[in-house]
């Protein structure tokens, strides 16, 4: 029988994380500022869009993880994990980009919060 | 120390060279001065005149942050540092008693047989009928015998006025200014004059004006004061013929008397140049002599019908590439070792000759203006203001009527997250469009009405002048739609394209300029701006000259 980690949901849901706000950092980056747009409202859009994809990219991610175990009580107590792991990566995603955009009021992720 | 300087403009002309000399500080070429301004000047409403005195005034206005700070401090490293004091006088022809020589020279008191003689030794110089009978209130007409001798008595009648005390005019107190500040800093002080030597203001002025300042000044000062003229250095423009016009009619010569004949110029141009060659006073007071011609010549005429304008306030002609580089023969004279200039016993006659191409057009760049020790800096200021301007003009349509380019900038700014100037006020950024629209351009009734630069370029074509066809785009679609990041000839001081490649490259220069603006390194220091109008400009300043990869 293979051993299930419940940490597993955790650290799937913390790379959707990371890899979600790289994502919207990138973005950020490259959309230009045009004479008759700042681009602000698009940056915004891009982060919260990804926000909101975060815990439901890892939500599934680790429901196709689940989806391989074959004991019913240990599938139920990942599952439930992963429903905290992807609510807290959630969480995480927006302070960090309140944390990086507060330190960088001058850069394009700047305008996330300003 | 540095030398404390002194501008003054002379006629028409005179005034044209100052207006461009304005745009040079504009564009930040006079760090850390100031300049006391003179206009001088018969005819008071000449449309030149009033042209670049309000030039001044808005140059100032853009200095001036509020009531405690008019016209600004002297900055380093941004534009408008410079700080212009202007002070204005103008010889007053208008009234009964004052509008022709032969009005003037009347006196009440002399018996017949010394008036007769008073009128035969006039009548030697000059002619009865047509020069001693003609209106002064549009200056000298090229009579340059009658001008030398009325401008002398106009800067010495007003120091009189002055000593009296008595119902001094407006124009003799500010002549009167500017002679004091002269004096009282006569131990280092340089003094430059603008004016042509083929017309009429200019060309009777520019040989007695240092006598004439330093007669006024013992007047005003009590008999024993002399001004040193080999402390105070005075340079000045021989600025030839560039321009010609339409000739007058019979009937018009008829009614004006003396009407300017254009075809008279290049001789006109001719005999001065010999009169300075030779004349002593000129070549012991004046230290250099910038002789400035130009190959081509306009016509002012040209699509005019009716009398040739004589002067007032229909003359306002477009500016000419001459006139810069009579602007920057004065940032020769005013940049050049004092002990240089100190050194020269009998006037110094300069010139400088420009490329050309196979075809005989002109290709003109910094060094053709400044020389080659300050060609790039020249280039990189005055590109960089041609860069302003077309970000605030062209890509925040400060250039269309009701539209505020630079509030829209501050508020686009404000947008993107950067709030550091959002307490300028909205009249403060008006007058930054204001001058802005002189200096390049302004949509009006559907039409574009070019300004100084546009006007410099057009004078050269078809040759070059410094910057890309990128910068000087004339229909209104194309304006619309220009480049600021690309003004500049040399590829090394084009903007860099930073940003998506699926963006335009004009998208991606102006992606870099607003985030090196965003940028913390680009605040100004407080020798470059201390009030938030300053700090500003000169953060714009450091946006832009920073994307040109351009460092002093």
């Amino acid at each position: 029988m293979t051993q299930v980690s419940m940490s597993t949901a955790y650290i799937i849901a913390l790379v959707v994380m990371i890899v979600a706000f790289l994502a919207a950092y990138i973005i950020a980056g490259a959309i230009p500022f045009r004479p008759d747009d700042t681009g602000t409202t698009k940056r915004r859009l891009w982060f919260w869009l990804l926000a909101a994809v975060t815990p439901v990219v890892a939500f599934l991610i680790n429901a196709l993880y689940a989806g391989n175990i074959s004991v019913p009580n240990i599938k139920d107590t990942y599952i439930f994990h992963s429903g905290i792991s992807c609510a807290c990566s959630c969480i995480l995603y927006i302070v960090l980009g309140f944390i990086i955009s507060k330190s960088s009021p001058n850069s394009k992720v700047g305008t996330w919060f300003n | 120390m540095d030398d404390k300087l002194f501008l003054i403009a002379i006629g028409g002309t005179g005034m044209r060279c100052l207006e461009s000399f304005v745009h040079l500080c504009a564009a930040g070429m006079f760090d850390n001065r100031t300049i006391q301004i003179l206009t001088l000047d018969t005819d008071q409403n000449n449309g030149n005149k009033t042209r670049v005195e309000d030039l001044i005034e808005l140059y100032n206005k853009v200095k001036t942050n509020d009531a405690s700070n008019q016209g600004g401090a002297p900055r380093n490293n941004t534009f408008f540092s410079a700080k212009l004091n202007l002070y204005r006088f103008f010889t007053d022809y208008s009234k009964p008693g004052r509008m022709t020589l032969s009005a003037l020279c009347r006196t009440n008191n002399l018996n017949q047989k010394d008036s007769a003689d008073n009128q035969d030794l006039t009548d030697l110089f000059y002619d009865a009928e047509t020069v001693q009978d003609f209106k002064l209130d549009h200056g000298y007409r090229a009579q340059t015998h009658l001008g030398s001798m009325l401008m002398y008595h106009g800067i010495i009648e007003a120091a009189a006025s002055v000593k009296r005390g008595q119902n001094v005019k407006q124009q003799e107190k500010e002549l009167y200014e500017f002679l004091e500040l002269l004096s009282q800093n006569a131990a280092h002080a340089r003094v430059f004059v603008f004016g042509s030597v083929f017309g009429g203001t200019g060309a009777s002025s520019i040989p007695v004006i240092p006598l004439a300042i330093s007669e006024a000044l013992t007047i005003i000062k009590g008999g024993t004061h002399q001004l040193n003229l080999n402390s105070v250095l005075f340079g000045s423009t021989l600025l030839t013929d560039y321009f010609t016009f339409g000739t007058p009619t019979q009937e018009q010569i008829g009614h004006d008397r003396v009407v300017a004949d254009a075809k008279n110029f290049a001789l006109n141009s001719q005999a001065a140049l010999s009169f300075y060659e030779e004349d002593p006073s000129v070549r012991n007071t004046y230290k250099r002599m910038y002789h400035i011609g130009w190959p081509t010549k306009v016509n002012y005429s040209s699509g005019r019908e009716g009398d040739v304008i004589t002067g007032g306030a229909l003359q306002r002609n477009a500016c000419h590439i001459a006139e810069l580089m009579s602007a920057c023969a004065a940032y020769d004279f005013f940049t050049t070792p004092r002990d240089v200039l100190e050194n020269i016993t009998n006037a110094q006659y300069v010139f400088r000759t420009v490329e050309t191409d196979d075809h005989g057009n002109l290709i003109l760049s910094g060094k053709s203006f400044v020389g080659e020790k300050d060609g790039v800096k020249f280039e990189n200021k005055l590109g960089a203001l041609l860069s302003l301007a077309h970000v605030i003009l062209s890509k925040f349509h400060g250039a269309e009527e009701g539209q505020r380019g630079t509030k829209r900038l501050l508020d686009y700014l404000d947008d993107a997250a950067f709030q550091e100037y959002n307490d300028l006020e909205d009249a403060q950024a008006d007058e930054i469009d204001n001058y802005l629209k002189e200096f390049a351009y302004k949509f009006l009734n559907g039409n574009v009405e070019f300004g100084w630069i546009y006007q410099i370029n057009k004078s050269v074509e078809p040759g070059k002048f410094i910057f890309t066809s990128e910068a000087f785009k004339t229909d209104i679609q194309s304006l619309k739609n220009i480049d600021p990041g690309m003004v500049l000839a040399d590829p090394r001081y084009h903007w860099q394209k930073k940003g998506s490649i699926f963006s335009s490259d004009a998208d991606r220069r102006f992606n870099t300029f607003i985030t090196i603006v965003k940028n913390p390194d680009t605040l100004p220091a407080d020798s470059q701006g201390v009030t938030l109008k300053e700090r500003f400009l000169a953060h714009l300043y450091n946006a832009i000259t920073d994307a040109q990869n351009f460092t002093e």
